[in-house]
């Protein structure tokens, strides 16, 4: 039996199939309250959207051209959140020594820290959004 | 579960449809909300992480670091190994 479906149709399915996929409800990033913590639910959506990213690259069923740009996409992403982590550890680092020993140098250090890390946050999160727009909308 | 969701799509649909191309569109979308359905969950799991480090008052470990950087550089070798036409 050979069935015909008009593209009008086709279009249709697609464009729920993209409804759905995108009908995330679950926000990280609004939960975070502390800087550090809202670095941390930028870095695990990263995560979250690689993996799946990774996933849809062995996919056979994921065509060549949607691969490409998923892999482009965390090329520019990756580097900038592997950033993000390095200044956020350092970020918990000074501030552990501030609280250690409450002196000027240390916490000079930490608000050095902070100001890195919010440059981190904001140069990752373009990039990172660019990444889920790759996994999620194609 | 959600992984079975394209195969299930199209073996649902190669009973009506014997077009391959159809098929393999098919499965496509049906990956894509496969796909969409697991982000959710995952992102639901962070985001009950993060409530519970809120409520503990308190800013992620170098552990909890480590393994977040960990699963990434899994997945982006992955990404980065893959070759068009593999």
């Amino acid at each position: 039996m050979r069935l015909y479906i008009p593209t009008y149709l086709r279009a249709i399915v697609l464009a729920v199939a993209l409804a759905l996929a995108g009908c995330s409800t679950a926000d990280p990033l609004k939960t975070a309250q502390t800087l550090e913590q809202k670095a941390f639910a930028l870095y695990g959506t990263f995560v979250v959207y690689e993996e799946a990213g990774a996933e849809m690259i062995l996919d056979p069923a994921v065509p060549d051209s949607v691969k490409v740009v998923i892999q482009q996409a965390d090329s520019v992403a990756k580097p900038a959140a592997d950033i993000l982590v390095t200044v956020a550890r350092e970020t918990s680092v000074a501030r552990a020594e501030l609280a250690l020993i409450p002196s000027e140098t240390f916490r000079d250090k930490l608000v050095a820290a902070i100001a890195a890390l919010q440059r981190a946050y904001w140069s990752a999160k373009p990039k990172i959004d660019a990444l889920s727009l790759a996994v999620e909308n194609l | 579960m959600f992984a079975l969701l394209p195969a299930l799509a199209t073996a649902v649909a190669s009973e009506f449809i014997t077009d391959e191309t159809i098929l393999k569109w098919v499965g496509f979308a049906g990956s894509i909300v496969a796909k969409g359905f697991q982000v959710d969950d995952r992102l639901g799991g962070l985001t009950m992480h993060i409530e519970q480090m809120v409520a503990e008052e308190r800013n992620p470990t170098t552990e909890e670091w480590g393994m977040l950087q960990a699963r990434s550089d899994v997945a982006h070798e992955t990404i980065q190994s893959w070759r068009i036409g593999a």
